[in-house]
């Protein structure tokens, strides 16, 4: 694909799922779906919840930049407080500036 | 370099299962027969040469081992019972469809399904399937046998079901394919990030069923789900670093992401959404467009800074009211605080407690909220709660590392 | 072929407590079952209510009677076919055209070499 096709692609995407979910609505409500498959996809605490392989808070959350600092001895200094309070202490080195992504 | 042994085992196990399956009737017997066959190559193989048609030997292989077994039965006079068997006249794609059928049909639980089909279809060792859903082997074991054992004494056919059902048959395939997917690409418990070759192997699956003829060809929810696998599946070498801990996407060397896969799946996908999507026919269908909607919209950012968050969380609104599934509330919780509006994402998290009462993910996602809105105090609390429940190692650090980071006054 | 017992459940007060329309067309669910299957029926009834159900037990030797079902159950069996049947999707098929009501366990009987119907 190229860029236009995939920019154009995408424009298109966003309009159509928008019918997504009134189709998907629709269908719920017919009778051709077999009962059972649909007791994983029901409202909380009415059947088993299911895992799927989301990003967001597999591979998102936390985004390190916000708790990420320059300043090693700040962190080392917030360390200090909670180890005052009994904490122990991990302090784990995951990207340098040199390594992160542009 | 791969051994020709090797590769005729992944390429054809499926295939020569089902055709001794159906011609014996007996689970058991074509299974056993089936390794002992390949055994055998694997002995004499390198020295008296590869075969000319290695699928070929192995049937006949195979069979005469069946004959064997079944000489010995009726010997003992003991009587096995027999799979239900339609008649056959179908082409030969049709006896692989037949056996990924009756390894995922809705009368075994998804879990004993996907290790059935990892077993039957691809060929895995139960103590490869073992090792990938991280239980002990004998209990994997154990599983198989009860499962192969329901299968059996149900009556599980092995057939390809009216039109008016196949379509729903598929779906169950593609539930089980999308269970052994998250196993991988999320594991719960250990010490890896990813599980690449679980992951791979669903992937491997869907193909295969996908490759099967027109009505799996055709699957929208099996289309769908091979899109979203192929866009998470590509960043899997991004997401971990050298010493096997965790990368996040902001972090991720986006060079590292596999283009050709993304490609595919961004592909797949343009062909589910054209023609005014009327290739989305079902649900599940639905469901797994949205979400290979939002791994494609973090597919196409070229950084990290450019995601485009306000469509994710719109997808994922739209995925809630479909599913009603606390999990995807949770994860629109992340979209909407990284779209901005941390105070509706902290508000979505409310009530989820109840539903997920086990998962280190929720508290995991309140801590990191609570601390961008600078309640340090409660975001630690709930770091205590996540590092509690949390069981796999890299992501343990995770959040040892990030509670280590608050500044607590 | 095998034979399966078909356990129809569900709750008794549904039954009791539904309008006389909603028991003509499961009435009439059963008739349809019963033209579908036709002769792969080999039995079936419908239970009369729990209140009538007595439970034996065998203690120590004593024989105890219970007044009421085995288990404790909010699902309750309301009646079973005995069906041959060529595989399990045939059973759930046919099960299809039962009332909607029903919780429908499909329980395959066990082959006994050696022994006549």
């Amino acid at each position: 694909m190229t860029p236009e096709e995939r920019s154009h692609g995408y424009a298109e995407y966003a309009r159509f799922s928008k019918e997504l979910v009134e189709r998907g609505h629709q269908i719920t409500g017919g009778a051709e779906l077999h009962a059972t498959s649909e007791a994983k996809r029901l409202a909380p605490g009415t059947g088993a919840v299911t895992e799927g392989p989301f990003a967001e808070t597999t591979e998102q959350v936390g985004g390190f930049f916000t708790v990420e600092t320059d300043d090693v001895d700040d962190v080392l200094d917030c360390c200090k407080i909670l180890t005052a309070i009994g904490e122990g202490i991990e302090i784990r080195r995951t990207v340098t500036p040199q390594e992160r992504a542009s | 370099m791969i051994q020709p042994i090797e590769a005729v085992w992944r390429d054809e196990w499926g295939r020569l299962l089902a055709l001794l399956v159906a011609q014996t009737r007996r689970l058991d017997l074509a299974e056993d027969a089936l390794a002992d066959a390949f055994e055998r190559a694997a002995r004499t193989w390198p020295e008296a040469g590869t075969p000319d048609n290695p699928p070929a030997w192995l049937l006949t292989a195979a069979r005469r081992r069946v004959l064997d077994r079944l000489r010995a039965e009726a010997v003992a006079a003991r009587k096995q019972p027999l799979l239900a068997v339609e008649e056959q006249g179908g082409e030969r794609a049709d006896d692989v469809l037949r056996l990924v059928l009756l390894a995922a049909h809705p009368s075994l639980s998804e879990e004993a399904g996907a290790a059935l089909t990892l077993r039957l279809v691809l060929g895995i060792s139960t103590a490869d399937i073992a090792r990938l859903f991280l239980v002990p082997e004998p209990t994997m074991a154990a599983r198989l046998t009860r499962a192969r054992k329901k299968v059996v004494a149900a009556g599980v056919p092995l057939a390809i079901p009216d039109d008016d059902v196949l379509p729903q048959r598929l779906e169950t395939v593609a539930r089980v394919a999308y269970l052994a997917f998250t196993a991988g690409y999320a594991p719960g418990s250990g010490a890896d990030v990813v599980r690449a070759d679980l992951a791979g192997e669903a992937i491997r699956l869907v193909r295969l069923v996908r490759g099967t003829g027109r009505a799996a060809a055709g699957n929208a929810a099996l289309a769908a789900l091979l899109a979203l696998m192929l866009l998470q599946h590509a960043r899997r070498d991004a997401r971990v670093d050298a010493d096997g801990g965790l990368v996040l996407l902001p972090a991720q060397d986006r060079s590292g992401w596999h283009r050709s896969e993304i490609d595919e799946g961004l592909m797949l996908l343009a062909e589910l959404t054209g023609t005014r999507g009327a290739a989305v026919d079902s649900a599940l269908a639905a469901e797994y467009v949205l979400q290979a909607l939002i791994a494609a919209e973090h597919a196409r950012a070229a950084r990290a800074q450019e995601t485009d968050w306000l469509a994710i969380a719109d997808y994922y609104r739209q995925l809630e009211d479909l599913t009603g599934s606390p999990v995807v509330r949770l994860n629109r919780a992340v979209a909407v605080a990284e779209a901005g509006d941390l105070g509706n994402a902290l508000g979505l998290l409310d009530g989820l407690d109840e539903a997920l009462p086990h998962s280190h993910r929720l508290p995991a996602v309140r801590a990191e909220l609570l601390s961008r809105a600078g309640r340090h105090t409660e975001a630690a609390a709930a770091y205590d709660v996540a590092l509690e429940r949390c069981e796999n190692e890299p992501e343990h650090a995770q959040l040892r590392a990030r509670r280590s980071a608050l500044r607590l006054t | 072929m095998t034979k399966y017992l078909v356990l129809l459940a569900g709750l008794e007060n549904e039954w009791n407590d539904a309008e006389p329309a909603d028991r003509e067309r499961w009435h009439q669910d059963h008739v349809t079952f019963g033209r579908e299957v036709g002769s792969a029926i080999l039995g079936g009834e419908a239970l009369d209510g729990i209140d009538t159900a007595t439970t034996v037990r065998r203690r120590s030797g004593t024989v105890e009677l219970t007044d009421g079902p085995y288990a404790e159950a909010a699902e309750q069996l309301g009646g079973f076919y005995l069906l041959e049947a060529p595989d399990l999707d045939q059973v759930v098929k046919w099960c299809a055209l039962l009332p909607e009501i029903y919780s429908i366990e499909i329980r395959p009987c066990i082959q006994i070499e050696g022994l006549t119907d």
